[in-house]
């Protein structure tokens, strides 16, 4: 149940993402949305596995899993952030000034 | 968001609202996905990393292995290969140790901890190696034997035997060349194990004889509980393996009625341990593969089960050996040898032909044990320690989607088996203090679970449930 629940979220998520871009004018680049699901996709696992370990009496394995998988998650995310910002204030800074 | 919308975008965003909403039952649908479900082994329907082979991962020298007895193993020859004055010494320090942890209130060693250990020992049936007399076939119903395909008895005897208490099932034909050789030479009170050309088995006081017409053996693995398996080497760890052996008396008469009411023959083990070499009919019937720690370690519960056998005259079509990266990865692992307070265990980084006594069965390529030295720690803590599986890599549930991809990686290529067993030694640090056999977890807080499963292992089906 939770699953689904977390499902309806993140798609919920996604899909105001996606409008908050379009609303802001913010160009964001296919592989750079790749880059957005591969780190939520991370940090998923990441609480995913972290409960599932806490209940399996595993807290040293569940400790492991935040930096095993939640580290990539952070770069991933971080990455495609910094794309999208540099691309889109390149874009600003050779933008020709209106008279 | 964007409140001033076209009626195009309006349309455009319902789609992409569509689309995220998807996600949901998509996730749901994702779990489902890791619990894969395999056709190719019906008996066992096993996920697809999980390959079978036509011979075990373990080398095997059928002309070299001979039948074994099993008194000869260090069950019953310990005081022989350590001396009668050090068996006694040793049996002394046994009792002591238990009466001092007792009213030290040593956790695990508490009163309850024996209480439960005691508890668990109990309520079982009789253990025979003949099918009990009460038994009524199908000639007092007035009804020829059961018949069918082999196939067809393979899965009846599946879906009976996992309804009675077995977790996997597999099957093993014998061969006087080969599989034949596991039944021991001799049952643990040195009664003979005479194959004979007879119609009927029969046991007197020196023989146990088995009609050459049962040529199958039905081999069932019943899991112990993981969390407990954690107090290792305590009373209470020891518990989990008490409570498998009863649960195992109570399956193999069953399965004995269920067999003998379809009229055929099941001759079971007359005591624990008796019959044949347990992990060698698990390996060979597909149920797990050999490891350092010389027991079967299955893709299920890894080394947390205990595996049992029993001998038909109904045909039954064999499962073949697998193999799923367990015996490589055990090659670069040692885990179960760093985590061995008597280091009894060996650190070889390839298995051997040569046995290191006369505790082990020659014939087949493995990482030889020191027996002695394990047997001597278990009389020091008074239980049977168990630190070497609960060491061990594969003694996780496969809930976590880490731990499903570490045993399909494994099962894949043997390439990152060393980095996964540094993130095992990361995963699972266990105590401080090696030397000393501390457990993994505080006995006590095992007390304070009641959210546990019954019997304490999940019997759902499915590999991914476990």
């Amino acid at each position: 149940m939770w699953w689904l629940i977390i499902g309806l979220v993140l798609g919920a998520a996604g899909w105001w993402l996606v409008s908050w871009t379009r609303s802001n004018k913010i160009n964001v680049k296919w592989y750079e949305w790749v880059l957005i699901v591969l780190a939520v996709l991370m940090a998923a696992l990441t609480v995913m596995d972290y409960t599932t370990l806490t209940r399996e009496m595993e807290p040293a394995a569940a400790g492991v899993i935040l930096w095993l998988y939640g580290i990539p998650a952070l770069l991933l995310a971080a990455i495609a952030v910094g794309l999208i910002w540099w691309q889109n204030n390149k874009k600003a800074a050779v933008a020709p000034k209106k008279s | 968001m964007a409140f001033n919308l076209t009626r195009r975008e309006f349309l455009k965003d319902l789609g992409l609202l569509g689309v995220g909403v998807s996600l949901a039952p998509a996730s749901v649908a994702a779990e489902a996905a890791f619990d894969w479900d395999n056709a190719k082994t019906p008996f066992l329907g096993r996920p697809s990393w999980v390959a079978t082979t036509s011979a075990p991962t373990m080398e095997i020298d059928w002309d070299k292995m001979q039948r074994f007895g099993e008194w000869q193993t260090t069950r019953g020859s310990f005081p022989i290969y350590v001396g009668k004055e050090r068996d006694a010494r040793l049996t002394q320090l046994q009792t002591e140790n238990l009466d001092r942890w007792l009213k030290q209130n040593k956790p695990g060693y508490t009163l309850k901890d024996r209480a439960l250990n005691a508890a668990a020992g109990q309520g079982t049936a009789p253990q025979s190696f003949l099918p009990p007399k009460e038994i009524q076939g199908p000639d007092k119903l007035g009804v020829a034997k059961w018949t069918g395909t082999p196939e067809d008895a393979s899965i009846m005897v599946t879906a009976a035997l996992r309804h009675l208490g077995a977790g996997t099932v597999g099957f093993v034909e014998l061969d006087p060349r080969t599989t034949e050789k596991l039944i021991y030479k001799e049952d643990p009170d040195k009664k003979e194990m005479l194959i004979a050309d007879v119609d009927q088995p029969a046991e007197n006081d020196k023989q146990r004889i088995i009609p050459k017409k049962a040529r199958w053996v039905i081999v069932w693995t019943i899991p112990m509980s993981q969390e407990t398996m954690k107090a290792s080497p305590t009373v209470l760890c020891q518990m989990t393996t008490g409570l498998t052996y009863s649960q195992n008396r109570n399956v193999q008469h069953r399965l004995q009625y269920f067999l003998g009411s379809l009229g055929y023959m099941g001759l079971g083990e007359y005591s624990t341990n008796a019959l044949g070499i347990a992990p060698a009919f698990g390996t060979m019937a597909g149920l797990g593969e050999m490891s350092r720690l010389n027991r079967l370690i299955s893709p299920e519960w890894g080394p947390i089960n205990r595996v049992f056998k029993l001998i038909t005259d109904l045909p039954l079509a064999p499962t073949k050996p697998i193999n799923a990266g367990i015996f490589q990865f055990c090659k670069v692992c040692k885990r179960c040898a760093e985590f061995c307070p008597s280091k009894a265990l060996s650190f070889a980084d390839e298995p051997t032909w040569d046995t290191r006594g006369p505790w082990n069965n020659p014939g087949h390529k493995a990482f030889f044990e020191d027996s002695t030295k394990c047997r001597s720690y278990w009389r020091q803590v008074g239980t049977n320690c168990g630190l070497c599986f609960t060491a061990c890599p594969f003694a996780t549930k496969n809930m976590a989607f880490y731990h499903s991809f570490r045993n399909a990686l494994t099962a894949a290529t043997p390439v990152f088996d060393s980095t996964l067993k540094i993130v095992a030694d990361m995963m699972s640090p266990g105590p401080s203090d090696r030397e000393m056999g501390n457990p993994f977890i505080n006995p006590e807080d095992w007390w304070k679970r009641l959210d546990l499963p019954i019997n304490g292992y999940n019997n759902s089906r499915g590999i991914s449930n476990v």
